[in-house]
């Protein structure tokens, strides 16, 4: 093998190591643990209500699932999507018309 | 096939020779893959981290409508309903919002029956053990850490003044802040007893926010929900299905920010491929033409550009995959985690829990690599079929 397809071999086979590095660290350090779980279960067991408090300006994305379409009418008829989480968190599609 | 290294070679001196241009693909092609890459891993944590808990959740959750609008619900319905068979038991719940116009956020007050005791309890494992106060009476919440965040600067360390509905003020003391590793879910949570609940979000005592039912075979749950159905006509059933099915269709990919997104890594891509293959550079046919002149088959100049390809494309999606691994998990995507979060001042960490999904790398990897290579190869096969005579001059 010559100079330039080493090189080019070394260059990838390090990119491939670091990815691999990268992952095992993140699989290591930023997994859920079991014990982990076990806290986020009680609590939701507690709390008793879905979703997650990512975006929570406005009720129909911060307990998004229990939601319905018409909720942001509710808020005020005059308010068409404004919040930036909503352009990208679907509606929640539960509706007692389907039951 | 047997790979020829003379033409690895080749394809690595004249990718150096166009080294400018070459450099800025593999910038570009890195970015994109890095965004594309990005995006799919938060939605797949958010994904993950809801789901990992959906079990815990109500079997059946009752709300009552008028007029298309949801409206606190009688507690007699609660009696009536634990009388359906296969009901195991049946809570009206009383939780709500609650603004806090200093800081302009929206905490959520959930009441707990039996606080007290719960809190000796299992509200002992989600309780930071530092935050912890001594607690004589009922008078006491709990709070997730941005709550305590945000109260912290606005100057209430140890208690906090509700106003509650009718206009008076509530002092309720802070008797602990829930652990950090339960943020995503408690960030923006205040935990009350139901009694101090009913007096700040200004429920009627006769009335529930909405009802909970455990179910004790989960293979009657759809006959209880009929039968509740039957019973009041006017309420909106959620069950723990239907919540996964919301679980999974949280992010919709049709439209707003995430189709923007979309669309704008992938038109940047198909100019990139359309560039390529609308025709090679006057140079480019030279050195095909040269090389067809001294004796190489279509095959070999082929070859060659594939290795051209492939070598550009593979080292893009590696670096832009490990380049979205640390922007997702290390750096808590900045700029794209504003997206997710919106513009409240009540924001988490954003600590996404590491999930590994190969088909979302499978998914990008062919719809970039493929498209790539074949954009690179399509024209120098329309160039080498050609005559090398016609094509040097």
């Amino acid at each position: 093998m010559n100079k330039k397809t080493n090189s080019l071999f070394i260059f990838t086979t390090l990119l491939l190591i670091s990815l691999l590095a990268i992952v095992t660290v993140l699989d290591i350090f930023y997994t859920t643990n079991n014990k982990t779980i076990d806290i986020k279960k009680s609590f939701v067991n507690i709390v008793g209500l879905p979703d997650l408090a990512i975006s929570t300006e406005t009720n129909y994305i911060r307990h998004r699932s229990l939601s319905n379409i018409s909720t942001i009418f509710s808020d005020g008829p005059e308010h068409t999507e404004y919040a930036t989480a909503s352009f990208i968190t679907n509606v929640a599609k539960i509706s007692h018309d389907d039951k | 096939m047997t790979i020829n290294k003379y033409l690895i070679e080749y394809s690595i001196n004249s990718l150096l020779r166009q080294k400018s241009k070459n450099t800025f693909i593999i910038i570009i092609f890195t970015f994109l893959i890095a965004l594309i890459t990005s995006i799919f891993f938060i939605s797949n944590s958010i994904k993950y981290e809801l789901n990992s808990t959906i079990d815990k959740l109500p079997d059946i959750t009752i709300q009552k409508l008028h007029g298309g609008r949801i409206v606190d619900i009688d507690n007699s319905v609660i009696e009536n309903i634990i009388t359906i068979a296969g009901v195991q038991s049946t809570i009206g719940r009383v939780w709500g919002y609650y603004y806090f116009e200093n800081a302009g956020v929206n905490f959520s007050i959930m009441g707990i029956d039996n606080f007290e005791t719960q809190y000796t309890k299992s509200l002992e494992k989600v309780i930071d053990d530092s935050t912890k106060t001594d607690i004589l009476d009922n008078n006491f919440m709990l709070v997730g850490s941005g709550v305590k965040k945000i109260l912290n600067n606005n100057f209430f360390t140890n208690s906090f003044n509700f106003i509650s509905n009718d206009g008076s003020f509530k002092k309720v003391k802070i008797g602990g802040v829930f652990k950090s590793d339960i943020e995503l879910q408690s960030n923006d949570m205040i935990l009350v007893s139901k009694e101090l609940a009913y007096q700040i979000l200004g429920v009627d005592k006769s009335k529930s926010t909405d009802i909970v039912v455990k179910v004790s075979n989960p293979k009657e749950l759809n006959t209880i929900v009929n039968k509740i159905k039957l019973l009041y006509p006017n309420t909106r059933i959620i069950t723990n299905d239907d919540l996964k099915v919301s679980y999974e269709s949280i992010f919709d990919y049709k439209s707003g920010l995430f189709l923007t997104l979309f669309i704008i890594s992938l038109f940047t891509f198909f100019i990139i491929i359309y560039d390529k293959t609308s025709g090679l550079s006057s140079s480019e046919k030279t050195e095909i033409g040269i090389l067809k002149a001294l004796g190489w088959k279509i095959d070999d100049i082929l070859k060659e550009k594939f290795y051209e390809g492939f070598i550009i494309s593979f080292i893009s999606y590696i670096l832009g995959i490990s380049i979205a691994f640390i922007f997702v998990y290390f750096l808590h995507a900045p700029l794209l985690r504003d997206i997710f979060e919106g513009y409240s001042q009540l924001k988490t960490t954003f600590n996404l829990p590491f999930v590994i999904d190969f088909q979302i790398l499978t998914l990008v990897f062919f719809i970039t690599i493929p498209v790539y290579i074949s954009a690179t190869i399509i024209p120098s096969w329309k160039t080498a079929t050609l005559d090398a005579d016609e094509v040097i001059r």
